[in-house]
């Protein structure tokens, strides 16, 4: 997959997320499982892309909460689910979180975005804040974990969002759960980062059908992405 | 949940107790090292937004407002034609030495060193790398220090807490040393780390220039990055430590502390990127 560059944060001390993130365009959609199998267990997760010297990852994302910048009009997402992990049911909290722009905005000079949320302890009516940067483009990911209140390390759902400037555009909110991650050396290939995710102190996560496993890149984006997945089917 | 094993690690994550820290780090052009100045070409890897070397430094993302946060994942790529060693961890200040005149030109941080934090169940002084980092480059004369007073009396407390007198003298490699260089200063033979550092004695002055001293406590260790490589180091148990990664707690004052990568390398101009995962015990 390949996108245009998206839009540079503003970094931390001008109220940004800290760091420029890039959301790969094209994220792969768990397909649908017949009984006895209920889901699938990404096992390995190859991520290779042309930026030199940048991140990548890889995970299950999910939506919490999307804004339309014309009307500040907030619809809420379904959040983060109910999953088991390592044989306990929990209420997953967000790893990461990022407000994405789903599409381009427009009349939005550095323009604050706040949004209302359950943190990782279910504590309701968490409020946080992130300037971003001019009309940012599509797919541009503005890091949310630095936002967040004071104490707070993750996100159970979003309540509401709001903008203070814009006159169109589209902005989402994800969770983000962390599958595969690696470092990227050079462009000139050889050196992606490969990661068994089983070897790894990541949470192992059950993903199941219409799951979205979707691709953060730093930097302004990926003129190229590439991805091998391996996934065991559980019953 | 408190974390007892392997299996809390990834629970605590799955429910957002953690915080994922991904870096893209500055790089500046810096003088070499030579065997005088410590042997290894070092470079303080900081955030790429908002960071000017040498004169504004902002530290990796870190939520140090947390209740607590262990590190369990390290990961790094840099592109460069040579190897690189390159820690994970925390930079204390300790102080800044100017090196226009001779004598004891080192101002310690306004904060009261050791600085101590909870390792493995007790409070413990941390023993510190000690990095200088050139603030300003010098001109004139590779200036020359030792670890001590210029009367020769203690200029350092090593990793037994005793107050010791350098008898190592270190000579920048360059007369005109770049700005944002950074060394490891040799200690005397036998001593690992510092705890604190008392004096500085210029003994040979450059017409300008002026250094920091930093102390760094290493998280994790990636040895590895050799050519153009990336490294991960994923597995929480068998990192240098497990500990709380929230800043240590000085003596009396506040240290001036970020977070950040040593990189050693002989070229210390690549840029390089990372990932960091820290997990919280509830």
């Amino acid at each position: 997959m390949g996108d245009a560059s998206s839009t540079a944060d503003l970094g931390l001390a001008s109220g940004g997320g800290g760091i420029t993130m890039h959301r790969m365009s094209n994220p792969w959609t768990v397909p649908s499982v017949s009984s006895p199998v209920i889901g699938y267990c990404v096992t390995k997760m190859d991520l290779l892309t042309y930026n030199n010297n940048t991140g990548i990852m890889g995970g299950l994302e999910f939506l919490l909460g999307t804004l339309t910048v014309s009307g500040n009009s907030f619809s809420a997402g379904p959040g983060m689910p109910i999953r088991t992990v390592r044989g306990t049911s929990l209420q997953l909290g967000s790893m990461m979180a990022f407000a994405v722009v789903k599409t381009s905005l427009g009349g939005a000079t550095t323009p604050t975005l706040t949004f209302t949320y359950t943190n990782q302890s279910g504590t309701t009516g968490q409020t946080g804040t992130i300037v971003l940067p001019t009309n940012p483009t599509v797919n541009s990911a503005f890091l949310l974990n630095y936002r967040l209140a004071s104490g707070d390390t993750g996100i159970q759902a979003v309540t509401n969002m709001s903008i203070s400037a814009g006159t169109s555009g589209v902005i989402n909110i994800y969770g983000f759960m962390v599958m595969s991650m690696g470092g990227q050396s050079t462009a000139s290939g050889g050196s992606g980062q490969v990661l068994e995710t089983q070897s790894t102190p990541l949470p192992k996560i059950l993903c199941v059908p219409n799951d979205t496993i979707a691709f953060y890149v730093m930097g302004n984006g990926g003129s190229q992405f590439m991805c091998h997945l391996t996934a065991t089917p559980e019953t | 949940m408190t974390i007892s094993n392997y299996i809390s690690i990834q629970q605590n994550l799955a429910q957002g107790y953690g915080i994922v820290m991904p870096q893209l780090m500055s790089a500046a052009s810096t003088t070499a090292a030579a065997a005088g100045s410590g042997y290894f070409t070092s470079a303080l890897r900081i955030n790429a937004l908002g960071t000017t070397q040498p004169t504004t430094i902002v530290g990796l993302l870190s939520k140090d407002n947390a209740t607590n946060q262990m590190l369990s994942v390290f990961n790094s790529a840099a592109n460069t034609s040579v190897g690189r060693i390159t820690y994970m961890g925390r930079y204390y200040r300790i102080g800044g030495v100017t090196l226009g005149s001779t004598g004891n030109n080192f101002t310690h941080d306004s904060a009261t060193f050791p600085v101590s934090r909870n390792v493995m169940g007790q409070t413990s002084a941390l023993n510190l790398i000690p990095v200088i980092y050139v603030t300003t480059a010098l001109t004139g004369t590779a200036a020359v220090f030792t670890l001590s007073t210029s009367g020769s009396s203690s200029g350092y407390v090593n990793q037994s807490g005793s107050s010791v007198t350098g008898n190592v003298s270190f000579t920048f490699p360059s007369a005109t040393t770049l700005a944002a260089s950074a060394y490891i200063p040799m200690l005397n033979y036998g001593d690992s780390g510092v705890q604190d550092i008392t004096s500085v004695n210029v003994s040979m002055a450059a017409t300008t220039g002026a250094f920091d001293i930093y102390g760094f406590e290493p998280y994790m260790l990636g040895s590895g990055l050799v050519g153009i490589s990336s490294l991960s180091v994923h597995n929480a148990a068998l990192g240098m430590t497990f500990t709380d990664t929230k800043p240590a707690s000085a003596a009396s004052g506040t240290a001036t502390t970020f977070e950040g990568y040593l990189s050693l390398a002989l070229d210390s101009t690549a840029a390089q990127a990372g990932i960091d995962i820290k997990v919280s015990n509830q």
